[in-house]
């Protein structure tokens, strides 16, 4: 569905991806992690058509991506829930669900808005609240429904996990296991790599802009140096859950 | 005697908040202080002149002087805008370059004037006035508050119940997450700058009509005043536009009314020191966010 082919790009001037190559299937759920400042967010942009590569391909659906515009691109059903959520804060819960819709240009939708309040109640409850004026834990199911509302084909998740409690952390986390069972494609950006491979089918490892490991990912979590580096011990896996 | 400067000074503030709120609205959604916006009003009162001088009906006039004051603001945008923003942070040199075309637009209308002051032909609008609750009106007051009335309404309804409006309030909120959720911002920015000069050249040509005097510099105390309501009433804050623009066309009617000529700007700015000193964002300001546009 999702295929990268050597893709070069550069942030503020600064190489940031070398080449990256990587595939994502119709229905797989698949990890990217690496530490802070690998790529793993301009990787994200490039896909979104937000930073422009130097050079490489993407292919989506054989279709590629490089120089179109990002609302062309999301209109393909590539949906991005951007890292912070990035909830439009000054409007209200139900205008950002609204906008969502906005991506499904000629395409039929696949949530309605009342599947995505029932998947996410607190969202009904708060239709009418000021969007900023939600918890952390909230706005980040704010925008991954409005992501549904766009009838994704593939769901971009820039660090779901960010600056949320561990609790929040296993709530949403579980919904992307539900939402990937019933189907829906998903590539996951985490620094919270634990987590992400316990939850994802195949895993890439990001490092300085570069692919360094990958497979599936119970296998990738079993790499040694995977461990020390992005796992920690035993001991360590608590404080890897909490908030970044 | 008061109910009457009160309904004077409600006529003139309306027009202010009419010019106000083109102004506001692209600094309220894409952060650009746009300092050409008095030249684009003064060229909306010259554009309405020359259309009634060929001998169009004045509602046709107002027509051709918004639509062309809209695309104005639109080419504006294109040539002087636009190319900055791709540069990434650039706030300070697009408030240069629209001193800029100011400064070009003065100039032409300078120069097509030859610096005269021109007035509309007599008779234009009808001038006798009607009574009502025992103050004298004028037909031009009466367009003018009608015009302002429906404007604001149709503004509202535009930003806050259509899903073009609701783009646009995405895009102020934050402009890279409305673009990852499908939203075209080159089409918000025709949107905006065109309503924002549409209103300044409307606005233009209800001063040219209520004056009776058009020439090239009479963009510049609209544009101060402009500031003053910006100010007054919160950055980006439609809302706060409409209530101090008419709260800055009564103080001022009635400075005029009661109080030596000479005093007005002081009695105006000192009362701006003052709401300033108590709240420092402006009246529908707040510390948090300067983009109020967004907000219901």
């Amino acid at each position: 569905m999702l295929k990268i082919d050597k893709l070069t790009a550069s942030y503020s001037g600064i190489t940031a991806l070398h080449g990256v190559s990587l595939t994502v299937s119709k229905g797989e759920m698949v990890a990217l992690i690496g530490a802070n400042g690998a790529g793993k967010s301009t990787l994200l942009n490039c896909i979104s058509g937000i930073v422009p590569s130097d050079s490489g391909q993407i292919l989506f659906n054989g279709q590629e991506l490089s120089g179109r515009r990002p609302a062309s691109i999301a209109r393909m059903g590539l949906l991005q829930v951007p890292e912070g959520r990035q909830i439009l804060s000054d409007l209200s819960v139900y205008e950002n669900l609204q906008l969502g819709q906005l991506a499904l240009g000629n395409r039929s939708p696949t949530w309605s808005h009342e599947q995505v309040v029932e998947l996410f109640p607190v969202l009904g409850a708060r239709q009418n609240q000021r969007a900023g004026s939600l918890s952390g834990g909230e706005q980040q199911m704010l925008a991954i429904g409005r992501g549904l509302m766009g009838a994704p084909e593939l769901l971009l998740l820039d660090e779901p996990s960010l600056g949320l409690a561990p609790k929040i952390v296993d709530q949403v986390f579980s919904v992307l296991t539900r939402l990937n069972e019933a189907g829906l494609t998903i590539l996951l950006v985490e620094q919270n790599a634990r987590r992400a491979l316990q939850i994802a089918s195949r895993a890439y490892v990001l490092e300085r802009g570069m692919v360094v490991h990958s497979g599936p990912a119970d296998v990738v979590a079993a790499d040694k140096k995977v461990v020390t580096y992005y796992l920690g011990n035993l001991a360590d896996a608590a404080s890897q859950d909490q908030p970044a | 005697m008061l109910a009457q400067q009160l309904f004077n000074g409600l006529v003139l503030g309306a027009v202010y908040a009419l010019f106000a709120l083109g102004f506001n609205l692209v600094f309220g959604v894409h952060k650009i202080m746009n300092l050409a916006h008095g030249a684009i009003f003064m060229v909306g009162a010259f554009v309405g002149l020359y259309s009634v001088t060929l001998g169009l009906p004045l509602w046709a006039a107002f027509l051709i002087a918004m639509v062309f004051t809209g695309l104005l603001s639109v080419m504006i945008d294109f040539v002087a805008f636009r190319p900055l923003r791709k540069t990434g942070d650039a706030e300070f040199a697009m408030l240069i370059a629209s001193i800029g075309v100011e400064m070009i637009l003065v100039n032409l209308a300078l120069r097509a004037s030859d610096a005269r002051t021109l007035r509309f032909p007599f008779g234009i609008v009808p001038v006798e006035p009607f009574f009502l609750f025992g103050m004298r009106i004028t037909p031009l007051q009466f367009v003018i508050a009608a015009v302002a009335v429906l404007c604001v309404t149709l503004l509202a309804f535009y930003l806050y119940r259509t899903s073009f409006g609701r783009q646009v309030r995405a895009v102020s909120s934050n402009e890279r997450a409305a673009m990852l959720l499908g939203v075209e911002p080159r089409m918000i920015y025709l949107q905006t700058f065109f309503i924002s000069g549409l209103l300044a050249g409307l606005a233009g040509v209800l001063i040219g009509l209520a004056f009776n005097s058009i020439n090239f510099s009479m963009g510049e105390p609209y544009l101060l005043r402009g500031f003053v309501v910006l100010i007054l009433g919160g950055l980006g804050s439609l809302r706060g536009a409409v209530v101090a623009g008419l709260a800055l066309g009564i103080i001022q009617t009635l400075s005029v009314a009661y109080f030596p000529t000479g005093l007005t700007d002081i009695i105006v700015y000192s009362l701006l020191f003052a709401v300033l000193l108590v709240r420092p964002n402006g009246l529908f300001g707040d510390a948090v966010s300067d983009a109020r546009v967004a907000r219901r």
